[in-house]
């Protein structure tokens, strides 16, 4: 059997479709659409089995489209009746097979696992494949009430399954990668000469729509795409340096966003870093402290001398002197410093330190 | 034409394993070099030619094997190139063969081939480049003999968009890496024999130069020791300073935290890489302009120690550790401890 151009063509763009990574946990929706196009069915389900404590494979995730009603513990429960698990689950096959390959449609509905499941929806053929991993299997099974798989669609699932293995390795890589970059709460953002992201960690996307306005076609919002046009035509210039940043204001919160570096193609890397400050004395009475000592101990921290902050609050050096005893009890601390700094440990996440 | 040309089986299963290597995450300074390895693997030629532009800007072009090219003559002849001006000026949207659009006899009267191509009498060519698409990556095969038939044109036109988007995702790969750079991260994967599959170069200069006697392809054998011993529940050796989650080494006063997130059961080590600095280094203070000493006193105080307890640990006098704040209070521009610790905080935490 000889695929046909059209097929060729309808792989080509399952792989191109693959290819393009996303977030780890919207990885199931993205292969069920790359693989849409390419075999026509009435339910798509990706499946994920990992090894459990006594070393056998349970189902670790499972994701279908369109939403199926089905009862997913049966499912669970009697799946060691599925046609196909001998040869995928237990033997570890990964070529395609379709449940036809080891039953009879008649056998097939005797089944509990049919009774339970699948005849809600009335499905009554499958084709399906598992990625076989040492400790994990990643797959697709392709689920029709009407006409059973034929060999041409079998071939095609055949043909998408290391690019289904290989994405979702991928898949794996970009996620870990953005959430170490954004671990400390920081966005970071690539676009091209035109204002265009290419590239944009959930941390970015949530502070630029928050800050700037809605991303539309993946184009900067406005403000943010020309001062991004003006940094990298400087960035050119050997003197510029990168301490220029952009501020943009919000009822109680800051965005900054600092261009990291520009390439010699014209692509800007951005970090972007919400600080919600200046941090609220309101938000320090949570370390349960009263009022006035919070606002005391809000001035500590912004390095002021109880004689500044008495003129600050309208009150004595002296008061503040005994607030400040109070405030050192409450944190059982002993220091101002090490005061600020339970502020700063408690706070730093979010705002404090980059004010200037 | 190219309408009835259609790939058998085993070419498609070519095509299928170079879109594989076309789409590892690898870095994009090593695209050209995977791509001409893809292309050996899909076409037969003599040489291939490679051609970058990004935004317009920035040009990268690779002939391989080695083409001693006369740049100058090929851009003043360019205009005599048949696919070249049916790309630019016709806007063509499929690959073409030089044959397709002159005779062989003509394209060997044109100064272009008697200058460039001539030499090595390359009477043949298949080239591809979509000028309307970003990046424009545009690739000419070579051959002397024998032309080049639709289902290798099919073949080009299947591939080509599968070139951009590999040189998309390696870009993107590339980034995302760098700015972990610039945050003093890194992070690699490896097999459960040691083999990295991938790491970003942050990751790998680290292994380097905190393993200097391991290879660095394999995980050095103490992190190997340590992953292991994870899975068993045991805090591994006892020269090294390790816990369940995290593993670390120290060399020339510096430090390397290793992370591994990924679950007991995985076949695979997912490692975050932290070249540690918050474990009081005093040695990034010194970025504020103070001297060692001074940069040791200014860690003490952002940690909230008086100065007596400073002099203390220091193993100095109170009143020496006084004079030393002066001066870094004065080189901070700043007069009180609280904001200078700030300022320490910034350096160690910002």
């Amino acid at each position: 059997m000889r695929l046909s151009n059209q097929h060729l063509k309808a792989f080509s763009k399952v792989a191109l479709t693959l290819s393009q990574p996303v977030a780890f946990d919207a990885f199931p929706a993205q292969a069920i659409k790359a693989v849409e196009p390419l075999i026509d069915c009435d339910f798509y389900a990706f499946d994920k089995f990992a090894l459990n404590e006594s070393r056998t494979f349970v189902p670790g995730r499972t994701v279908v489209y369109p939403e199926y009603r089905g009862n997913f513990r049966a499912f669970e429960e009697y799946l060691s009746q599925h046609p196909c698990f001998p040869t995928v689950i237990a033997a570890g096959v990964d070529r395609p097979v379709k449940m036809s390959d080891f039953t009879s449609l008649a056998r097939w509905r005797h089944t509990e696992l049919y009774n339970n499941f699948f005849r809600s929806e009335n499905q009554n053929y499958q084709l399906v494949f598992l990625c076989q991993f040492p400790k994990f299997k990643v797959g697709l099974a392709f689920n029709r009430s009407k006409s059973d798989f034929s060999e041409e669609e079998r071939k095609m699932a055949e043909l998408i399954r290391p690019h289904l293995a290989q994405a979702h390795h991928n898949s794996q890589i970009y996620s870990d990668l953005s959430e170490a970059l954004e671990s400390d709460g920081r966005g970071f953002l690539v676009v091209d000469l035109n204002g265009k992201i290419r590239c944009a960690t959930s941390n970015a996307k949530r502070y630029l729509e928050r800050y700037a306005g809605p991303i539309k076609s993946q184009m900067l919002p406005n403000p943010v795409r020309d001062w991004v046009r003006v940094q990298s035509d400087r960035f050119a210039v050997p003197e510029f340096t990168l301490q220029n940043v952009l501020r943009l204001h919000r009822e109680n919160g800051r965005l900054t966003i600092q261009v990291l570096t520009v390439t010699a193609d014209g692509e800007s890397r951005l970090s972007l870093t919400e600080e919600t400050s200046p941090l609220a004395a309101s938000s320090l009475e949570g370390l349960g402290l009263t009022k006035r000592e919070a606002e005391v101990l809000f001035w500590v921290t912004q390095g002021k001398r109880n004689s500044e902050i008495g003129l600050i609050l309208g009150t004595k050096e002296r008061t503040i002197y005994k607030h400040l005893e109070r405030v050192f009890a409450k944190l059982n601390v002993e220091t101002r410093t090490a005061a600020a700094n339970i502020v700063f440990e408690r706070f730093h996440k979010s705002a404090v330190c980059r004010s200037r | 034409m190219a309408a009835t040309a259609r790939l058998r089986n085993s070419e498609i299963n070519t095509l299928s394993g170079v879109l594989l290597e076309l789409y590892s995450p690898g870095p994009t300074s090593d695209l050209p070099q995977r791509l001409f390895h893809v292309l050996s693997r899909c076409f037969s030629f003599d040489f291939v030619a490679y051609h970058e532009i990004v935004n317009n800007h920035s040009q990268r072009h690779f002939i391989w094997p080695e083409y001693n090219l006369d740049l100058g003559a090929f851009e003043a002849y360019l205009y005599q190139h048949p696919t070249w001006n049916a790309f630019a000026k016709d806007r063509a949207k499929s690959p073409l063969r030089i044959s397709d659009l002159v005779s062989l006899s003509r394209w060997h009267r044109t100064d272009l081939y008697n200058h460039i191509f001539r030499p090595r009498s390359q009477n043949y060519q298949l080239a591809f480049i979509a000028l309307d698409q970003e990046p424009q990556l545009g690739l000419a095969l070579n051959r002397s003999t024998r032309d080049f038939s639709d289902e290798e044109r099919l073949m080009l036109q299947i591939l080509h968009p599968h070139i951009i988007q590999g040189y998309r995702t390696s870009r993107l790969f590339s980034s995302i890496s760098e700015a972990m750079a610039t945050k003093g991260r890194g992070y690699l994967i490896a097999d459960e024999t040691g083999h990295v599959h991938f790491a970003t170069d942050t990751a790998l200069g680290w292994l380097r130069e905190y393993f200097p006697e391991d290879q660095v392809v394999r995980l050095p054998n103490l992190l190997r020791d340590w992953l292991k011993s994870r899975a068993h529940g045991v805090s591994a050796d006892r020269r090294l300073n390790t816990t369940l989650t995290e593993f670390s080494v120290e060399r020339r006063g510096k430090r390397l935290s290793i992370q591994c997130i990924s679950p007991f059961e995985c076949s695979e080590y997912r490692l975050v890489l932290t070249e540690d600095i918050e474990q009081g280094d005093a040695s990034r203070l010194e970025k504020l302009g103070l001297t060692k000493r001074e940069a040791e006193v200014l860690l003490w105080v952002s940690q909230g120690k008086r100065n007596c307890e400073i002099g203390t640990i220091l193993g100095t006098r109170e009143r020496t550790i006084y004079k030393h704040l002066e001066r870094v209070f004065a080189k901070l521009n700043v007069e009180t401890r609280t904001a200078a610790a700030q300022k320490a905080f910034e350096v160690l935490h910002g």
